[in-house]
């Protein structure tokens, strides 16, 4: 191909000038000024945003001290010889391009394989990668450094190096770059659903009426001054009712994770939930001896030791429950690219679910704790647990997410003769913050 | 006034009169990058715009080993791709190109003023446009064009020998009224 035809052509437009429009520059500011206020909008937006950040910031400061470390002296003498060999090359070029030595070509052509062969080194493709992809989306930067790497070359054109191998090698760099990209985050995240107890308790019935029956032989009858007003006394105490109805959770925690191969990953952390539930029964104990009054299920099924106690049936009554667990989940991963920035994450794992306490509100309005010590519920349990989330980058160390997840106890929370099972199950929303490195 | 280095530190601070300082130095240049890719004005200014906020907002990450200009031109050219991609043009060519490679000392370009060789450019289809100027005046090697445009090396030289064939008729045709004039 006849070179001197497009030399010419360059020669005339290389260094073209043409001025823009005088309202260029303004348009260009406004731009920018537009830029620098929807960083600022995304924060104060929602309030709500605003709250959780600032509650982050404390853990997401520690995060980074802990996540970023200086380059050892290792790294930093593999970037610096790195660096001067591309300025070296870069010198030896425009050597080249002036057409005036062979040794000179021959010289480059030894220093380029050099380059190349440094540039497969993982270490030294990551290294040079995060200095150039600071505060840059990670596509601009690879096509800014294959630009780099290419230009420095492809404007001398002729220049009879062939740059097959730098395209190649920039691309694999740009390939492994990808790869390493954001290998671990940090995530501060909340979130509530309702809360389903799943307390069945097979036989209740039949527990229920014969222990009503064996309390002092017969039901004990209470006169007003007792002072029940909603607890009468059925004239036909053949049904026992017992039912734990929804209520609604709220959780808060930290999760930890890592890519580990391709859109693989895993994560794991700590979380607290609180969760209510309400229990609507109409089987009441009443202590021998206090005349405390409790519902059936929490001294014949829940209680370890409620004393002796009268059983009464009579009309429906709630009482709720507030349940405390402290949750370690380990989870797998999966990300899916879908527009722009936005990712999805399908996760699904198991959760090590650990019950602290337990509160009921008795038909007294007392409050009475129990925990794995005082009850039947046992301390450790195990859940599975899948969802779905969406990702979306603020910039580039710091992500939101909102999803939803439904979690749904495998083991039983409680352990008792009756069979009672508690398996407790979630299915809401939850939304985070993730600081990724 | 600020030097070469404050001035790159005071735009990535944000300063404005530092980042304007930066635009005038530059505009002219990339503006004329932007004019050769792109159908026309309008559609260069858009070019311009988003490059310099691209550049801007990318400044931290700019490395001294690269000269300045050449950094800054290539985001202009990929903002300029970016945006010609969005109209999908279809680079493949059917028809047989018979380029006749052949040296001549003067094709007639110093002959024409830059906005005529300009407006040449400009009416080559787009395709052939595009592959020209990445090839002719910024350098890249045909491979290079085929994997920044996704298509095929052959598809990228065939383009260029399309584009060479119609710039040396026009500037032949050019060549031969303008010795027409000459001898009447």
């Amino acid at each position: 191909m006849n070179k001197s035809f497009e030399n010419q052509w360059k020669d005339a437009f290389y260094n073209a000038s043409e001025p823009p429009s005088p309202e260029m520059w303004d348009k260009i500011e406004a731009a920018l000024d537009k830029q620098d206020r929807k960083a600022s909008w995304l924060i104060w937006r929602s309030p709500k945003l605003g709250m959780g950040i600032a509650a982050g910031i404390a853990l997401v400061m520690g995060s980074v001290f802990y996540f970023n470390h200086t380059h050892t002296p290792d790294q930093m003498h593999t970037v610096a010889t790195v660096q001067e060999q591309v300025s070296a090359r870069n010198e030896m070029l425009e050597k080249v391009s002036d057409g005036t030595s062979e040794s000179l070509q021959s010289t480059a052509v030894e220093l380029l394989p050099k380059t190349i062969k440094k540039w497969k080194k993982v270490d030294q493709i990551r290294e040079l990668a995060q200095q150039k992809m600071v505060e840059v989306q990670q596509e601009e930067a690879v096509r800014q450094l294959q630009a780099e790497a290419l230009a420095s070359k492809s404007l001398q054109a002729n220049n009879g190096l062939t740059l097959a191998e730098v395209k190649v090698e920039s691309q694999a760099f740009a390939g492994e770059t990808k790869k390493k990209k954001k290998e671990k985050w940090f995530s501060l995240g909340a979130g509530n659903s309702p809360f389903n107890p799943n307390f069945s308790t097979p036989n209740f019935q039949t527990m229920a009426l014969n222990a009503a029956y064996e309390s002092e032989g017969s039901l004990k009858l209470y006169d007003p001054p007792f002072n029940m007003p909603q607890y009468g006394i059925t004239t036909s105490p053949t049904e026992a009712s017992n039912e734990f109805k929804s209520g609604g959770s709220v959780s808060v925690g930290l999760t930890v994770g890592k890519k580990i191969k391709g859109n693989w990953g895993i994560e794991t952390g700590l979380r607290f939930t609180k969760a209510t539930a309400t229990n609507y029964t109409n089987v009441y104990s009443i202590n021998k001896y206090t005349g405390k009054l409790n519902s059936f299920a929490n001294t014949n099924i829940i209680d370890k030791s409620s004393g002796e106690n009268d059983v009464l049936i009579g009309h429906e009554g709630a009482l709720k429950y507030e349940y405390n667990f402290v949750s370690v989940p380990v989870l797998a991963n999966y990300d899916i690219a879908l527009v722009e920035k936005l990712k999805a994450q399908v996760i699904a794992g198991i959760s090590n679910e650990f019950l602290i306490s337990s509160v009921v509100r008795t038909a007294q309005n007392k409050k009475e704790s129990f925990t794995p010590n005082n009850s039947n519920y046992k301390r450790y349990n195990l859940a599975g647990v899948a969802g779905v989330r969406l990702s979306y980058p603020i910039n580039q160390h710091l992500d939101v997410n909102v999803g939803t997840t439904y979690q749904h106890f495998v083991t039983s929370g409680i352990e008792h003769s009756s069979g009672a099972v508690f398996k407790p199950s979630m299915w809401g929303m939850n939304f985070g913050i993730a600081l990724k490195k | 006034m600020f030097d070469d280095k404050q001035l790159i530190q005071e735009c990535i601070k944000g300063n404005r009169v530092a980042q304007k300082q930066l635009y005038s130095k530059f505009a002219g240049k990339l503006y004329a990058v932007a004019l050769r890719y792109m159908k026309n004005k309008p559609e260069a200014d858009d070019v311009l715009q988003d490059a310099f906020v691209k550049i801007f907002g990318n400044l931290s990450s700019f490395r001294s080993d690269c000269p300045f200009e050449l950094w800054v031109r290539r985001i202009v050219i990929n903002t300029a791709l970016t945006a010609l991609n969005r109209r999908k043009i279809n680079y493949d060519i059917t028809e047989t190109v018979i380029d006749e490679a052949y040296f001549e000392e003067n094709y007639g370009l110093n002959d024409l003023s830059y906005g005529e060789l300009l407006a040449m450019i400009n009416e080559l289809p787009e395709g052939c446009k595009t592959i020209f100027n990445l090839y002719a005046i910024e350098g890249y090697k045909h491979q290079e064009i085929a994997e920044m445009l996704h298509i095929s090396e052959g598809t990228s030289k065939s383009q260029f020998s399309r584009a060479r064939v119609m710039l040396m008729e026009k500037l032949n045709n050019n060549r031969l009224v303008a010795d027409r004039y000459k001898y009447e």
